[in-house]
């Protein structure tokens, strides 16, 4: 393995290794010395596990040279937000806070990638609790773009976005509260899916916001984040919100592809949020690949913007400020001032409030549900034009421009980000797509029959090939 | 910025409890306004029948049967 390479896709890696050409210990080793070499420009990780990856990536040779391969995630690195918990190690959520924060059991998500035996190379950088913004006033830097290190790598899953597009691992996971796999992946150019809620546990990852947090993998292409989710997704009876729904194959249909399916574009959303004119022309471009590749193309108006946003400072901001209250109160200097201030503001939602949000909430996710009777998936702008430089991210207590992906948080759906093109100055641009509840393999589907006829994922950052 | 926004503000963060840097209360302030004008589309009237969402389901809570 050459670490001066990014590291090849899970599928790719499975199938060398399933051939004998590829070792786990060779592919660990060059995931560490990559991560390693990039560390000064990407900050990308927390901290990584050398001995722990070492002797997983053993492991999982002797296994495989014994006949016992698991599957195809089988000696694959990986790499955890630092608010999964892996028993023995922090668990930081990137915060003072948590310094010191050992954590007793892995998080049931971790333990489904264990069993399959993937192999841990890191925790990474995430904005602080998974909420708001780049900081430097806390223990570590914030991740940068591969794609421009002075640029935003959209948040929170900062480093899980970093890491997966510089190519040191092929896998990452995220959270998602608002878009914090999504926008991440929307600005770094790789894959995002936020699932349903309820297919993949939350027992075990720091919360913020329990009915709107959603756990979900960061990957490069479509087929590896649905290879990550056949292990990921199923039944916890230890996380109260867990569906107990049946899991299909995921990759069964992945290439089927699209002919015959509807898909209905939220063109009138890009006008509403300002989207600007690159990021909306890579949807218009998408639409025209799709109706290409035989979809059909409709139109479709979502619920206005504000009532999403509403729920989401109503809802989110007071489930946030309850988990944190007793420290914004007793020691608020600990945490970044952004994220002091931010989580603060759910302080000031009423209890009134708070009842017709959760009433607001249904109504929305009863209105954009109904949009899939006649539709197989939508496709809605994930972020308003490429990364931002990082020095002119907003990190005031109030943010001008609201995540657009919190529409489904608000609603449960799932979607998932792909790679939509590049903007004038070389930074990604990124395509939403959203599915019915608990339909990933459909959504999975044509995502990726998207990504293999667009395909913008054979251009890699020019800093991961530098190594 | 209406005096009631003002009275609102302060009241809103005493009865929090919360302390605010002194440099950052305008901000604050600020951010309390816009949050208010977000959540006032939350005021539209609705039926009896609509509901919160997450309401209760007894057949999903586990260890009580």
């Amino acid at each position: 393995m050459n670490p001066a390479l990014p590291l090849p896709t899970i599928a790719e890696s499975s199938r060398a290794i399933m051939r004998g050409e590829l070792s786990p210990v060779d592919l660990a080793g060059a995931a560490l010395a990559r991560a390693e070499a990039l560390a000064p420009r990407l900050d990308a990780f927390i901290r990584l596990t050398p001995e722990r990856a070492i002797a997983s990536a053993r492991a999982a040779d002797r296994e495989i040279a014994a006949g016992r391969r698991r599957g195809p995630l089988h000696g694959i690195p990986y790499g955890l937000k630092d608010i999964y918990d892996v028993a023995g190690l922090p668990t930081t959520a990137h915060s003072k806070l948590l310094v010191d924060n050992i954590a007793e059991n892995d998080a049931a998500t971790t333990a489904r990638l264990e069993q399959a035996g993937m192999v841990l190379i890191g925790k990474l950088a995430t904005h602080e609790f998974a909420t708001g913004g780049p900081a430097w006033d806390l223990p570590w830097p914030p991740a940068h773009n591969p794609w421009h290190t002075d640029h935003f790598t959209g948040g929170s899953s900062s480093g899980s976005g970093a890491a997966v597009a510089a190519g040191i691992l092929p896998m990452a996971m995220g959270s998602d509260t608002r878009g914090s796999i999504r926008a991440p992946a929307a600005y770094c150019g790789t894959v995002g899916l936020k699932p349903t809620y309820g297919l993949v546990s939350r027992r075990g990852i720091v919360p913020l916001s329990f009915s709107f947090d959603h756990a979900g993998p960061l990957t490069w292409t479509v087929e590896d984040c649905a290879l990550v989710m056949q292990a990921l997704a199923g039944h916890d009876p230890l996380d109260p919100a867990s569906a107990n729904v049946p899991i299909p194959d995921y990759t069964a249909a992945l290439k089927a592809g699209v002919a015959g399916l509807r898909i209905g574009y939220a063109k009138p959303f890009n006008a509403e949020v300002a989207v600007n004119v690159e990021q909306a022309g890579a949807l218009d471009a998408a639409a025209a690949l799709f109706a290409r590749l035989g979809a059909e193309i409709v139109e479709v108006t979502l619920p206005p913007i504000d009532r999403f946003n509403a729920c989401a400072h109503a809802i989110s901001g007071t489930e946030s400020f309850a988990l944190h209250q007793k420290d914004l109160r007793t020691r608020p200097g600990a945490y970044a001032r952004v994220t002091r201030e931010r989580l603060m503001l759910g302080a000031f939602v009423s209890g009134a409030q708070y009842v017709q949000a959760q009433r607001v909430r249904r109504i929305l996710t009863t209105q954009v549900d109904a949009l899939f009777k006649t539709c197989d998936a939508l496709m809605i702008a994930p972020v308003p034009g490429p990364a931002p430089r990082l020095d002119a991210v907003e990190t005031g207590p109030w943010r001008r421009q609201q995540p657009l992906t919190a529409i489904f948080n608000v609603t449960g759906h799932p979607a998932i980000c792909v790679p939509g093109g590049f903007a004038a100055n070389g930074l990604p641009l990124s395509v939403q797509l959203a599915g019915r509840f608990f339909d990933e393999a459909r959504l999975l589907r044509i995502a990726h029959a998207y990504e293999q006829e667009a395909a913008w994922y054979r251009k890699r950052p020019t800093l991961a090939t530098l190594g | 910025m209406t005096d009631d926004i003002e009275a609102d503000f302060t009241a809103a963060v005493r009865r929090a409890g919360l302390t605010l840097d002194e440099d950052r209360v305008a901000a604050m302030r600020d951010a309390y306004r816009e949050l208010q004008k977000l959540l006032a589309v939350l005021d539209a009237p609705l039926v009896y029948a609509e509901e919160p969402a997450f309401a209760l389901d007894l057949t999903r809570i586990e260890g009580t049967r």
